[in-house]
């Protein structure tokens, strides 16, 4: 795409050198009368600046750290970083104004595989990646998928926020239920008994960007459904994802919390943190929100030591999780492409990934899979079971291919409204299945 | 003073009017009880489903012993009551972001309030061709939504026709923004409060040697006084609350508004900080509150017509 044009001229690194060694040679050479003749004002160097937008980290020591190391690389490259924090929902639509205003962040982190639909937009920074991956080993294999586009990478692979299951082992336990349900079948009859019990399922079918995506992609893979084959071909009318749908009402009824339909991100850590729902499909955040903020249980003694992890239940095609990918992508309007490419590279070196990896509490995991073996996983023992299950996920669009068009099914939440048309009442399966098919239809175009 | 129309008893006045009002008041002013008592509950204290939830009961049962012993411990008070508090005032940049949405909110109001009262005097008195169309068409534009038009929007305030300058990360990006959706507003309003002052009034003043820009200044804008702190209270609260462009224009955490400083520093990942949250939430409510409060019966007048029969 056409650079947009600019009333100020960007200095080069390559033009920089050119005009002091020019007006430096003339000086030494011939005084103050030198640069005259070469009619060009000695040139110093220009304070280069960079500009990062990303999420506002969940596990705030994580942000103290990157913050930290934004100034530290600033202050060796001699370039002013500016590291800009908002909340995760609203980054779509930054994104949105900066690259069609082709002004705006030099670096933004995208969540699954937004970034895709600027796909065109974006820096190839597939030299970065195949450095990293030299060094370091290979990518996991949905998160290099989701950072891809025809062939070459728009972002870089950063993190990962894994996502299983979250209990509470003594509501399990008081409603008889003494080991978590291997099948969704299972969880249904258990999760039954719980809701007897007065503590359900809690699951939200939102519109948000974390737990109803996590929940419903790898609840539809489980039975066998997907949205497009390898081909592209959209087949999401098929029995399984049928299946899926029917039962999942029933799942609905017997076993979650209704209000789940209305919730947000935030909806099930509150409940589980207030003692009303038994599980729900989350990221480390309850448990380490119990932790470090002390949470009491209704006994009085500290919520953590009653908090199980522990992996999705199968479906009839077997065991899926979904663990959204987190990557930085460098947009073409910007000027500062070069530094932008050398601060990633730097961040992603292991002395800094260790550190912000560790400070963040094991929140996030690394996209690098060298990193499962590191020490953090000792360090946080309770949450190793989220490490054990990370391979197990896929991309956005799987069978098909992480392409704009799977970032935009997310974007407009349609397999999740597939199951919240369910969920409140408003179709029966067989309509709700229609019209997730008329709407994927109308995105892919086939 | 209570007036007492004849005839009437005490339990027909508590049920009639009273009651009702109680419940009304109830009703109103429970979010921000809420807020209140939030954002002086601990956070564990907040997630225990076990304890009082309309009582902020470790603050209370601090407050009480001290009472009891009178013993004032400011330290326990801080801690056990106004924690969030503290952490909002001191750790974030909350009183930067007041002072910002009352700057932007005020001088964009101003601007609005300017702009909307010429526009609305001459839809309503100056009796030219299309006058009508015209105003309809410039509410329309009210009605297009800042989702659609945030993206061409940034694309102008980034690169400032004839200027070439770009006002992203400033006040003024918002300042120049706010009026595209509050002149709409304040025209269409005014415009409806301008008609319901007879003419009359100005051509006697003009008649007496007043020229029509006298005749607006001296006798319209006097009677449409309540019409206009009333156009002027909707643009304030509307660009004080105002979220999207905000988010889209300003980058650095120390030029934001509230509501999007708040949402920005205190919504960490899914983790919300409720207590902060709330103690945020009520204290950026209070200058419209108190707007409101001062203004109240001239707003209510407003909504009613100017003159009246």
């Amino acid at each position: 795409m056409a650079k947009k044009a600019s009333s100020k001229r960007e200095i080069t690194r390559r033009d920089f050198v050119k005009m002091t060694g020019i007006a430096g040679m003339a000086a030494a050479a011939t005084g103050i009368e030198g640069i005259l003749v070469s009619r060009q004002a000695p040139v110093y160097a220009q304070e280069r600046s960079l500009h990062f937008l990303l999420w506002k980290n969940f596990s705030p020591p994580a942000d103290v750290e990157i913050l930290r190391q934004g100034e530290e690389w600033g202050k060796q490259s001699k370039v002013k970083v500016k590291i800009e924090q908002i909340n995760a929902n609203d980054i779509p639509a930054r994104a949105a104004a900066a690259i069609e205003s082709k002004q705006g962040p030099d670096i933004i982190q995208f969540f699954h595989n937004w970034q895709n639909q600027y796909g065109n937009s974006l820096v190839d920074v597939t030299d970065i990646c195949t450095g990293l991956e030299s060094k370091y080993g290979g990518y996991i294999d949905y998160c290099k998928a989701d950072a891809m586009l025809g062939g070459r990478f728009t972002a870089v692979p950063h993190t990962v926020v894994p996502n299983i299951y979250v209990v509470r082992a003594s509501y399990m336990k008081a409603a008889g239920t003494t080991n978590w349900p291997k099948t969704w079948d299972e969880l249904r009859r258990e999760g039954k008994k719980w809701k007897a019990k007065g503590h359900p399922i809690g699951q939200t079918v939102g519109h948000t960007f974390g737990d109803a995506v996590d929940f419903t992609y790898p609840y539809l893979w489980s039975f066998g459904a997907a949205e497009r084959d390898e081909k592209g071909k959209v087949v999401i009318a098929s029995k399984e994802t049928l299946e899926a749908l029917k039962f999942f009402k029933v799942l609905w009824d017997d076993a979650m919390d209704p209000a789940g339909a209305g919730w947000d991100d935030s909806s099930n850590n509150r409940s589980f943190l207030s003692g009303a729902i038994t599980a729900t499909n989350n990221a480390p955040s309850i448990y380490l929100t119990a932790s470090n903020q002390v949470i009491l249980d209704e006994k009085g003694a500290p919520l953590v030591n009653d908090i199980l992890h522990v992996p999705n239940p199968a479906g009839p095609a077997g065991v899926f999780h979904y663990h959204y990918s987190q990557q930085l992508a460098i947009p073409k309007y910007s000027n500062n492409v070069e530094a932008a490419k050398e601060f990633i590279g730097w961040l992603m070196e292991k002395d800094q990934f260790t550190k912000y990896l560790r400070r963040g509490q094991a929140y996030q995991a690394a996209a690098l899979k060298v990193y499962m073996q590191d020490a953090m996983w000792d360090m946080f023992p309770a949450l190793k079971p989220y490490r054990d299950h990370l391979l197990e996920g896929q991309h956005v669009g799987w069978r098909g291919s992480a392409d704009a068009n799977a970032a935009r099914v997310v974007q407009n939440y349609v397999l999740i409204d597939m199951l919240a048309n369910l969920a409140t009442g408003k179709m029966t399966p067989e309509e709700s299945l229609k019209w997730g098919e008329g709407q994927l239809k109308s995105i892919y175009g086939a | 003073m209570v007036r007492r129309a004849v005839g009437e008893t005490f339990a027909k006045r508590l049920l009639v009017y009273h009651l009702p009002l109680f419940f009304f008041v109830l009703f109103a002013l429970f979010p921000f009880y809420w807020m209140l008592v939030t954002s002086l509950k601990s956070t564990r204290e907040t997630y225990n489903r076990q304890v009082n939830p309309y009582i902020p009961v470790a603050c209370a049962t601090t407050v009480v012993a001290q009472v009891h012993s009178l013993h004032f411990n400011g330290a326990a008070i801080m801690d056990n009551c106004f924690y969030h508090w503290r952490t909002l005032l001191r750790d974030t940049l909350f009183v930067r972001w007041l002072e910002n949405t009352l700057f932007v909110a005020i001088v964009s109001t101003f601007i609005s309030l300017f702009a909307g009262i010429t526009a609305a005097y001459a839809l309503a008195r100056l009796n030219f061709r299309g006058a009508d169309t015209l105003g309809v068409l410039i509410f329309i534009t009210y009605l297009v939504p800042p989702t659609l038009l945030f993206i061409p929007l940034s694309d102008v305030i980034g690169n400032l026709p004839v200027l070439h300058r770009s006002l992203l990360n400033s006040p003024w990006a918002l300042i120049v923004t706010y009026p595209t959706f509050l002149i709409p507003f304040c025209t269409w309003l005014l415009t409806g409060y301008f008609r319901t002052i007879p003419k009359e009034l100005e051509e006697a003043a003009m008649i007496d040697g007043a020229t029509r820009i006298q005749a607006m200044i001296r006798i319209v804008l006097p009677l449409a006084l309540p019409g206009v702190l009333s156009a002027g209270m909707f643009a304030f609260t509307l660009s004080a609350n105002e979220f999207l462009y905000a988010l889209i224009f300003i980058y650095d955490a120390s030029n934001k508004t509230v509501p999007v400083g708040v949402v920005s520093e205190l919504i960490k990942g899914d983790v919300f900080y409720w207590g902060e949250l709330m103690s945020g939430a009520l204290l950026g409510s209070v200058p419209v509150a108190l707007i409101y409060s001062f203004f109240v019966e001239h707003y209510v007048a407003g909504m009613t017509g100017a003159v009246k029969g």
